[in-house]
């Protein structure tokens, strides 16, 4: 992945290789050579390489996983400062050669826990990447989309969501009707608030639509303000076809707490409630963001993290009016193994929440399963677990099965089928 | 301060001995020479494998060096095990290790205000950790020169195993951030999570200035 230490490492072999060759004068390496060759050695010393550049998922720190109509699973990932699809045949076992998105000048693509470069299949075979970039200087983003209609060969010159302003932590909603939705977090507000001389806390929550396979999107505006900068938004598709979003808010207080939104058909409207009073005053970062899903019934279910006065760990709510209310946060998830970075999915009939847990030595992916739209839940199962670095883990459904991924250094990534039964589901570690 | 703490990394398979490798980070300017070879090829090359590691070394402190004025301040690397190094290091003195990122908005809002703190210490240590990858490293810099920084103890992840690097500094930790841990002469440690107006940080402050 992406740290000093390995690309470091990388020049220490290619330049003791050059010693030995009596040519001292240290070629670039050639394992961080980028797909278009356009990032000057100069400019890679300043932001080396990680040691393992290839463009391959295992060199990647984050992954995100989509399902084509054609049975094949895609992921989204960057190494160093190029983006990449690559596909798989055999659910993530082995993986094509894998396209390259995009390569950027300067800056970072946004790729490091809640932020990450996302996919998505549409119906009709079109992939639409997503990722956002962050300049050298400003620490604003720039969300940028690029569409692939040849089965992922080829992908469209990235095109940015918005060309000012600041953005990041998009989250794309498709629904039955092809329309796509995207939530972000948009800076502009806050932006202007600053050039005014006045206080703003946090970003604010915008959304837009898409009719054209995400060719264009219209109706981009920010509809509510103050969501906490720093965590993940989160999206779901209800059961009339319009999206939800979960977000942490920044409430009167400066208390961090989780809002959740029903968006208008057209983009246009969103009205927002509180998931929880957890009571988390706090000026920081949690860099944690919640997850929903909904399942067929039309229930809300939300997973999230707080260190709140009232209620510290992980948290599962559902709403089943559609948001309006919440039930009484349940508590889920080891507290003395630090339990974080909680998502959800919904599969046929079953609702699953994984979460991640270290013991100091040991990650783990805890799950459990609930076949009863969340009331109750099955005991705690590890279905994976690793012993070095790990991106946070991921769920997606597919066929009516629910698949963890899950992308670790030592192993690699992994696309994991999760149990379709109780049963098995409680079975012993 | 020349010792780095461990320089320890998420790919144990290529670095090897994390030892060899703290060296290797200080190594000084004019060991550029030594990529040379010094007298004919065969005696070097039976030098090569005696003088692996070293050359390595000295292939790090170039690559420093083609990184030019990106790394121009030093950033220590922060890697699994450096907490208990920090705190080792600094027994029996008063510690505040902050953690802080520049995608971490309060934390930079709030910079000023530990530069100033470094400033005015007495009786007691400070050391940064920036929590961002290399990536960010330049940008962080630029922060630090901003508030008047540069010149104090910093470090940054040299880890991707970062639940690893939480957990040194405190089992319940997720990486939210600013993040500070008080360390008292014994080794005791109290972390908050939270601004540097939190009563904690405040009355640790104020207990050492009233010494």
């Amino acid at each position: 992945m992406k740290r000093l230490a390995l690309a470091l490492m990388a020049f220490a072999a290619s330049g003791a290789a050059s010693a030995e060759q009596g040519a001292p004068s240290a070629d670039a390496p050639k394992d961080a050579a980028t797909p278009t060759q356009s990032t000057p050695p100069a400019a890679m010393s300043h932001h080396p390489a990680a040691a393992c550049a290839d463009a391959k998922v295992d060199c990647a720190a984050t992954a995100v996983p989509a399902f084509a109509k054609d049975g094949r699973l895609w992921v989204a990932f960057s190494v160093g400062k190029s983006l990449y699809a690559a596909a798989s045949s055999d659910n993530g076992a082995t993986f094509s050669a894998p396209t390259a998105i995009a390569t950027i000048g300067d800056g970072v693509i946004d790729a490091h826990g809640d932020a990450r470069p996302k996919i998505i299949a549409l119906k009709d075979g079109t992939l639409l990447a997503s990722y956002t970039t962050r300049p050298d200087k400003q620490m604003i983003g720039t969300i940028f989309t690029a569409r692939s209609t040849d089965g992922g060969k080829t992908f469209t010159a990235p095109q940015a969501l918005l060309a000012e302003g600041g953005q990041r932590f998009d989250s794309i909603v498709v629904n039955r009707k092809g329309r796509i939705y995207a939530g972000w977090l948009d800076k502009t507000h806050a932006l202007k608030a600053k050039a005014e001389g006045k206080e703003f806390l946090g970003s604010g929550v915008a959304f837009a639509y898409s009719d054209d396979g995400g060719k264009t999107f219209k109706g981009k505006s920010i509809l509510i303000d103050h969501a906490c900068e720093c965590c993940r938004m989160s999206g779901a598709l209800d059961k009339d076809g319009t999206p939800v979003f979960a977000w942490r808010q920044v409430l009167d207080g400066n208390v961090r707490d989780h809002m959740v939104a029903k968006l208008s058909a057209d983009a246009a409207q969103a009205t927002a409630t509180r998931v929880s009073d957890d009571d988390w005053a706090i000026n920081s970062c949690p860099h944690h963001g919640p997850s929903i899903a909904i399942d067929a019934a039309g229930d809300w279910h939300v997973v999230w993290f707080t260190k709140g006065k009232k209620r510290q760990g992980l948290y599962y709510a559902r709403s089943l009016d559609e948001g309006k209310s919440f039930s009484e946060p349940e508590k889920f998830g080891d507290d003395a193994r630090a339990a974080g970075h909680p998502t959800l999915v919904a599969a046929k009939g079953r609702l699953y929440r994984v979460w991640k847990e270290f013991d100091g030595t040991t990650t783990t992916i805890a799950m459990q399963m609930s076949r009863d739209n969340g009331k109750s839940w099955s005991a705690t199962r590890v279905v994976a677990q690793t012993l070095d670095a790990s991106d946070h883990p991921e769920l997606i459904a597919h066929n009516g099965a629910a698949y963890l991924s899950w992308l670790t250094h030592k192993e690699g990534y992994r696309l994991m089928p999760l149990p379709r039964d109780e049963k098995s589901a409680a079975a012993p570690q | 301060m020349g010792a780095a703490l461990s320089l320890a990394t998420r790919a144990p398979r290529v670095i090897g001995n994390p030892e060899t490798i703290d060296g290797a980070s200080f190594i000084t300017l004019d060991s550029r020479s030594g990529l040379r070879p010094a007298g004919n090829d065969k005696n070097y090359k039976s030098l090569v494998g005696l003088r692996r590691m070293r050359l390595m070394s000295l292939a790090l402190a170039f690559a420093l060096l083609a990184g030019g004025g990106a790394f121009a301040m030093d950033f220590k690397p922060y890697g699994r095990g450096a907490f208990g190094q920090l705190t080792k290091a600094h027994a029996g003195r008063p510690l505040i290790v902050h953690f802080w990122s520049v995608t971490c908005p309060p934390c930079l809002v709030e910079l000023p205000q530990w530069a100033k703190i470094a400033a005015e210490k007495k009786g007691f240590d400070i050391v940064f950790v920036n929590t961002d990858s290399d990536e960010d490293r330049a940008r962080a810099q630029a922060r630090l020169e901003k508030v008047g920084l540069s010149g104090a103890d910093h470090y940054g992840f040299a880890d991707d195993f970062v639940e690893k690097l939480y957990f040194e500094a405190d089992s319940a930790w997720r990486g939210e951030l600013p993040f500070t841990a008080l360390v008292a002469p014994d080794g005791g440690v109290v972390t908050v999570t939270g601004g540097v107006d939190d009563p904690l940080i405040v009355d640790w402050l104020h207990k050492r200035v009233a010494k």
